[in-house]
């Protein structure tokens, strides 16, 4: 009992008024440094900076709007796949404004061009090479410019055994759940025996397509492409839930298989069963013909022959 | 009356009809076909050539409209409308009877475009994950046939003044388009109107889009 009152004691001590003003000192001391060294750039007057998470975007009065709306998407998004995840360092600074190459090399001046800075962002030496330019575009495009980027940053922390499976994470997008957009069209058109067998549910063939029965070499006639391979890894990642990338790093040097079910948290085979349904999901309603379309077609017709009816004269 | 309208018409434009049925017979057995190798088919190649010749189903639809609606009409431009006036209906029935007419006889048409797509359909195994649309795919045709053949008949029953009247109007259309485009390059008013009827709720909206009779 005296043991867990002391502990107590000293958890509660953590939180007086004077460390509570030190973390605020030191939070208020890293925003002025930022600040600082983002006037050393530019003019003060025209940034605003929001915030939320892993992300700090920095803008100026013409992309303000534009940046708050791609912190909505933006963090949703990344926590949908990363779940508690952090980024490299403090966090991610995104820059919505035209870039010094504006200023310097005279770039054009209506292009609302943007950069992706990785790394510390309370000192003036944060701009360096890691800076991405993610190209123009509207909220959407440029937030999946970032999550594209952000995705293979975050990827980069697998290990070696984990890229030779998968080299490269496939885009991570705001508007789809665990699925990339293309990936159920590869799937249902996907040639071979052993994928059609994969599509018509036998698991043990998705195992063998997917390159996870310990042999990675990859045939293009019988395996799937890297792209639905990422897509498996998405999917263990989201419905993985908040530590799902924790355990996909903390589990180096295993086997791929175990890696992917223990980033999942149920068993391998349940995966790729879950990962099959989540695709067979996206197959598009309607593909031919809308309900709205017939209507459209079927009003405009019987309009236009009415006038045709009605409005026909002899001379 | 609308019997003996009908085999005037029949009369008028059987050829034409005939041939239109072989096309839209053959057009989704031919589409399905040519790509199909069975289990060796490789699917994204097919589903995109299959996506190719679906805009055949517009033209053909078009053009059967077209045919038929010239032809039920050419009748009475050649007579100079003297028999039509010696029926004792007005106008406005007398151009019911007829589009109603062209309607019938495009409906051998749509039939022939239904079962060529449930023959090609029935004809291969399908493969896990494609699925067919036969019905809806015959639906739009019908829909897209019944659109081109009411503009059709708008046009071909129109008297020469309300023709030159539409063709007046054309004619200031382009000159407009034209001056604006000289005089503010970034407006473009035919391209505004093309726009306008391609998209919803343009009355060309829905046909555009795919014409899969298999996809995923």
């Amino acid at each position: 009992m005296w043991v867990l009152i002391s502990a107590l004691g000293s958890g509660v001590q953590a939180q007086t008024a004077a460390a509570f003003r030190d973390s605020a000192e030191r939070l208020a001391g890293a925003a002025h440094a930022l600040r600082d060294s983002l006037s050393r750039a530019w003019p003060v007057s025209i940034l605003d900076t929001v915030s939320t998470g892993e992300f700090t975007l920095v803008s100026d009065a013409n992309h303000r709007i534009m940046a708050k709306q791609m912190l909505r998407l933006l963090e949703p998004a990344f926590r949908r796949v990363f779940g508690s995840a952090k980024t490299i360092g403090p966090g991610l600074r995104v820059n919505v404004f035209d870039p010094p190459s504006r200023f310097f090399r005279g770039g054009d001046r209506h292009a609302a061009v943007m950069e992706l800075t990785i790394g510390a962002w309370d000192t003036a030496d944060s701009w360096d090479a890691s800076g991405t330019r993610a190209g123009g575009g509207d909220g959407v495009a440029l937030a999946n410019s970032i999550l594209d980027l952000v995705g293979y940053r975050m990827y980069e922390r697998a290990d070696s055994g984990l890229r030779a499976w998968l080299p490269r994470l496939g885009a991570i997008t705001v508007d789809s759940d665990s699925h990339a957009p293309d990936a159920f069209y590869e799937f249902a058109t996907s040639n071979g025996l052993d994928r059609r067998d994969c599509l018509a549910g036998r698991v043990d063939r998705c195992r063998e397509t997917l390159g996870l029965t310990g042999d990675i070499t990859f045939d293009r006639k019988r395996r799937y492409s890297a792209s639905l391979r990422s897509d498996v890894l998405l999917t263990a990642l989201v419905k993985g839930g908040e530590g799902s990338f924790a355990r996909l790093v903390a589990s180096a040097g295993r086997p791929i298989e175990d890696r992917l079910a223990t980033t999942r948290g149920v068993s391998l085979d349940r995966l790729l069963a879950e990962w099959r349904a989540g695709l067979l999901n996206q197959k598009p309603s309607t593909t031919v013909l809308s309900l709205q379309d017939v209507l459209l077609l079927a009003v405009w017709a019987s309009g236009i022959a009415v006038l045709a009816i009605g409005g026909s004269r002899w001379i | 009356m609308f019997e003996a309208m009908v085999r005037i018409q029949w009369k008028a434009c059987r050829h034409f009809v005939i041939i239109f049925m072989l096309a839209a017979f053959c057009l989704p057995i031919a589409s399905v076909h040519l790509g199909w190798k069975g289990e060796a088919t490789n699917l994204p190649q097919f589903l995109a050539e299959l996506e190719l010749w679906g805009w055949f189903y517009p033209v053909l639809a078009a053009a059967t409209a077209i045919s038929i609606a010239i032809l039920t009409w050419r009748s009475d431009r050649r007579g100079r409308h003297i028999y039509a006036m010696t029926l004792p209906i007005d106008r406005s029935r007398y151009v019911w009877l007829r589009l109603a007419g062209g309607a019938l006889l495009a409906g051998p048409v749509l039939l022939a475009a239904w079962l060529g797509a449930l023959v090609s359909v029935w004809s291969i195994t399908m493969p896990e994950g494609l699925r067919s649309f036969p019905i809806i795919l015959g639906l739009k045709f019908g829909l897209a046939l019944l659109l081109f053949l009411s503009l059709a008949f708008a046009v071909a029953s129109a008297s020469p003044r309300t023709l030159g009247w539409m063709y007046r109007g054309l004619a200031l259309l382009v000159a407009l388009h034209i001056g604006v485009a000289l005089l503010w390059p970034s407006v473009n008013i035919a391209l505004t109107i093309l726009s306008a009827l391609a998209t919803a709720p343009g009355p060309f909206a829905a046909l555009g889009g795919r014409w899969m009779l298999i996809d995923v």
